[in-house]
């Protein structure tokens, strides 16, 4: 059988992975990843859900791993596919918290001033 | 062949027997509804304990129950406190309700207060914005009842989707505001009893050590606490929130219906109340990992881990919860469309001179029309949960700045609020085309909110607070 | 930077606590607005 996941670059630490009619003698099916093509240390072993063809993979941090399909300990997958996790840079994120942030501090101080005054004419 | 975590009669005949008892519900409550005032906003003297539990029971909507496992299992423990700002757009909201109950005592919809304030052009941009985001929400929460119905139970697609719409349309056309905040009252006690005891069944028997012993070793991403991804659209999802419940009729016929002295703590209750639910529902999510559930798609993690942990109770439990957050969403999104198109398109375009009970009728064959509106389009089921909302926060974080402004400042005119909220949502939606989903709202009040400071340093002319008051005639 | 076991811990029990609470402040205020006739 044949796995196929992300194309591009994964920018969040979670991705889909969809594998196409597994019969039925393959359950359960079982992934593995790991960090090296060899999978020397397996970092997660990841059960798939009844007889569904994808499973949402999550918590990667930025880096290259490799997935491949296992049923009772044997590889049925025909090649292990790679998928590379590259997180947005923190100074991107924290900009644009910064900037909403102050955009929302602004109107936090509209809001409440303007409360104020509605108060103080009743 | 997939086995369900309920079986197909057994949901059949919860559906069936919560839409009879809505229903008949809403026939009870309707014997009260004398006028329209009395259909469209309940008499405008909603008590304290409705007020804020109608509050919280709408904000609750599906995706509280379903996006906040969903965004926790991708984002992570940002994705849950993330999700809870949420209840900012509520507590907000809070001074505001008081203020509109002020300005407006006698008016109907947020669609009077632009048209009354800022004149045609703003109120044409305001509707086009109204129209896009209710039909967008109306539409997936349809699409989002069958299709979680049919992942729960089976149940086919389009009965799901019909029952729910049917049930919806049919206690709101027979009781009005008065039944949409009675079953929401309900429907809020019984969402929050439900995740709690899922919560708290995961907490006493997996235990919050072994979770986070598992998530550190194999999914560290989701205990960062700076995770990129998620601090990076933590604001624009805030300004959405605050988008979605400032301009939308749903809050503020609420907010003319609460009595007077009611309306501010109400919401401040209600937002209060809705506040810890999502780390609650998200908590459910990151419990995932060390119960070896990896779901298909992200947005069934919720129901998939409830349902394996308690088994059929837990399904049962799962499938009511659900099935009453979108009901207490459905209907009050249902009665304040139908709202805003009576008054603001038949009551002030097409009959001036209409009398209480040709507004009463029009409102009634409103919401069926607008429940047979959503039911043709999600026959096609295009979308998947939430896709149609996806780049709604560029329309509706527009609104922020003309509305804030506009209800306590004077020197604010239409022309500038219009153009405020068209510039805003055009650039928000070109940022989410180019740069991205988490941009969207952001960009779009920024972009509204200086073109609202242009025209608040550039105007002459100050409003009069008295042109408020056209709608008592 | 990862979240500690601990501030987990009082994160989701604080707001469980806080959503057990729900019900009864919204039961407690309906029977208030009851019994001064005041629900609607």
């Amino acid at each position: 059988m044949r796995l196929s996941g992300p194309q591009t670059e994964v920018r969040a630490g979670y991705f889909v992975i969809e594998f196409e009619h597994v019969p039925a003698a393959l359950r359960p099916l079982y992934l593995q990843v790991s960090t090296s093509n060899s999978f020397d240390t397996i970092v997660q072993t990841v059960p798939v859900m009844g007889d569904f063809e994808q499973v949402t993979l999550t918590g990667f941090e930025s880096g290259h791993y490799f997935i491949r399909a296992t049923h009772e300990d044997t590889v049925v997958s025909e090649t292990a596919i790679s998928v590379t996790v590259s997180h947005y840079p923190v100074w991107q994120a924290l900009t644009l918290f910064c900037i909403g942030a102050l955009l929302f501090l602004l109107l936090l101080i509209t809001l409440i001033s303007g409360h104020k005054k509605a108060v103080n004419n009743d | 062949m997939t086995e369900f975590a309920l079986d197909t009669h057994t949901a059949l005949f919860i559906i069936i027997g919560f839409a009879l008892a809505w229903i008949a519900f809403g026939v009870w409550l309707g014997r009260k509804n004398k006028s329209h005032e009395d259909f469209a906003l309940a008499g405008r003297n909603v008590g304290y304990a409705f007020a804020a539990a109608t509050a919280m029971a709408t904000w609750v909507t599906s995706n509280t129950t379903l996006v906040a496992p969903q965004l926790t299992y991708q984002l992570g423990v940002w994705g849950m406190v993330g999700y809870s700002f949420a209840a900012l757009g509520l507590l907000l909201f809070a001074p505001m309700a008081k203020r509109i109950k002020q300005l407006l005592p006698q008016g109907y919809t947020s669609g009077d207060f632009i048209r009354l304030r800022y004149g045609r052009f703003a109120w044409g941009v305001f509707l086009v914005i109204s129209v896009v985001y209710a039909f967008g929400w109306l539409v997936s929460l349809g699409m989002a009842g069958g299709i979680l119905l049919e992942a729960l139970s089976g149940l086919d697609y389009y009965i799901g989707m019909t029952i729910i719409l049917a049930m919806c349309v049919g206690y709101t056309l027979f009781g009005g505001l008065r039944a949409v905040i009675a079953t929401d009252f309900l429907q809020a006690l019984i969402i929050i009893v439900g995740v709690a005891v899922v919560a708290y069944w995961l907490i006493d028997n997996v235990g919050l050590t072994s979770i986070h012993m598992e998530l550190s070793q194999a999914h560290p991403q989701l205990l960062d606490l700076l995770f990129p991804a998620a601090v990076m659209f933590l604001f624009n999802n805030i300004f959405f929130g605050l988008g979605e419940i400032f301009h939308s009729n749903v809050w503020w016929s609420r907010a003319l219906s609460f009595r007077k002295d009611v309306a501010y703590k109400a919401y401040i209750t209600g937002g209060l109340l809705w506040l810890p639910i999502p780390i609650v529902t998200g908590f459910i999510a990151l419990a995932a990992p060390q119960l070896g559930i990896f779901p298909a798609s992200a947005d069934m993690i919720g129901p998939a881990v409830a349902s394996s942990v308690l088994g059929k109770a837990g399904a049962i439990v799962v499938f009511i919860v659900v099935f009453s957050a979108l009901a207490s969403s459905l209907d009050s999104l249902l009665a304040a469309s139908s709202d805003l198109v009576t008054q603001d398109i038949y009551h002030k375009l097409i009959k001036k001179k209409a009398t209480d009970q040709q507004l009463m009728r029009f409102n009634r064959y409103c919401l069926l029309g607008l429940g047979f509106m959503t039911w043709l389009l999600c026959l096609p089921r295009i979308a998947t949960l939430g896709a149609l909302l996806n780049f709604a926060g560029a329309f509706v974080a527009s609104t922020i700045w003309p509305i804030v402004i506009g209800l306590y400042w004077r020197r604010l005119q239409g022309t500038f609020a219009g153009l405020a909220m068209a510039a805003g949502t055009i650039a928000g939606l070109i940022a989410y085309f180019w740069i991205g989903f988490y941009v969207a709202a952001l960009v779009s009040c920024a972009v509204s909110g200086l073109i609202c400071a242009a025209g608040v340093v550039f105007n002459k002319r100050q409003f009069s607070w008295h042109e408020l008051q056209e709608s008592q005639q | 930077m990862m979240i500690s076991e601990t501030a987990l811990y009082l994160l989701v029990t604080g707001a469980l606590l806080l959503t057990v609470l729900a019900p009864i402040v919204l039961i407690g205020l309906f029977l208030k607005d009851y019994f001064s006739k005041s629900i609607w």
